[in-house]
């Protein structure tokens, strides 16, 4: 799976949204379910994939797929 | 001393604001301090602000909250409308002429993730810039508070610089780094009214 599929992915569970994968242009502006809770659950997926915590800048940076996907890289 | 003690005496200003679900009502610390010290042994709450864990005393807890004046520094008090029951605070202070230091605590778990801190907030920006003088808010986040970045984030403050390492998580005993974020008058200005002509989207629950 590439980064921009496993970013959808992870986006998706972790809002609960009801596809397996977040839309392609899903952001913190466009979808309702990426609250702060929810944002939480983002980066500690992300954390989990790579397997080391996120720096603050970074977490600053996850705000729609593309961006997720670069954290994945 | 006589002067400091007549002033500790002297009832606040009342400030009350309404949002659409709350009602945020400026109070001292000692009534912060004496109403929500159930929060004391909370340590996903303690964790968030970064704070120590207990044991507390009820003096001991009080303290940790600046003095408020309802003037300069503000306490929040914040209840659902029509309700006494406490659920969180919200901090307004004055460090500087026209510079507010803002600080969110929500207390009451069942709250958390259904969009209090960006409604509260918001409502007190206006608060801030429309009244108060304000002329910038900023905030301070550590490093591992994920969701309180992403409530500056969304409300449209900056990342203004991060401060490597300066904070130290008292449980885990990690060392943090400090995030800054601010927001000026005119910024949150502009934001609000693009806001007031966008119609509001689609939602399938509370955001925040």
């Amino acid at each position: 799976m590439n980064a921009l599929d496993q970013a959808r992915r992870i986006i998706a569970e972790a809002l609960a949204l009801p596809t397996d994968l977040a839309p392609m242009d899903g952001s913190m502006e466009t979808l309702p379910e990426w609250d702060s809770i929810g944002h939480v659950r983002i980066v500690l997926a992300v954390e989990a994939a790579i397997g080391r915590p996120l720096p603050p800048d970074a977490m600053l940076g996850a705000i729609d797929v593309p961006s997720v996907a670069a954290l994945l890289d | 001393m006589f002067k400091s003690l007549l002033r500790r005496l002297k009832p606040l200003p009342r400030v009350v604001i309404e949002t659409e679900r709350f009602t945020l009502r400026g109070v001292s610390r000692e009534w912060l301090g004496r109403h929500s010290f159930r929060w004391a042994e909370n340590e996903a709450f303690l964790d968030g602000l970064g704070w120590p864990p207990g044991p507390y005393t009820r003096r001991k807890w009080t303290r940790r909250f600046t003095r408020s004046d309802n003037r300069k520094v503000f306490h929040f008090a914040i209840f659902p409308r029509g309700s006494d029951h406490l659920i969180g605070s919200h901090g307004v202070f004055f460090t500087e002429p026209g510079s507010a230091l803002l600080y969110v605590a929500i207390g009451d778990l069942e709250w958390w993730g259904k969009g209090v801190v960006q409604e509260v907030r918001a409502a007190l920006l206006d608060f801030v810039f429309d009244k108060a003088g304000g002329h910038r808010a900023y905030g301070q986040v550590h490093g591992r508070n994920a969701a309180s970045m992403y409530n500056y984030q969304r409300l449209g403050f900056r990342h203004e610089g991060t401060m490597r390492q300066q904070r130290l998580l008292p449980r885990s005993n990690e060392r943090v780094d400090l995030v800054m974020f601010g927001l000026l008058k005119e910024e949150w200005l502009a934001r609000r009214s693009v806001r007031e002509m966008r119609p509001d989207p689609p939602s399938t629950r509370n955001t925040g």
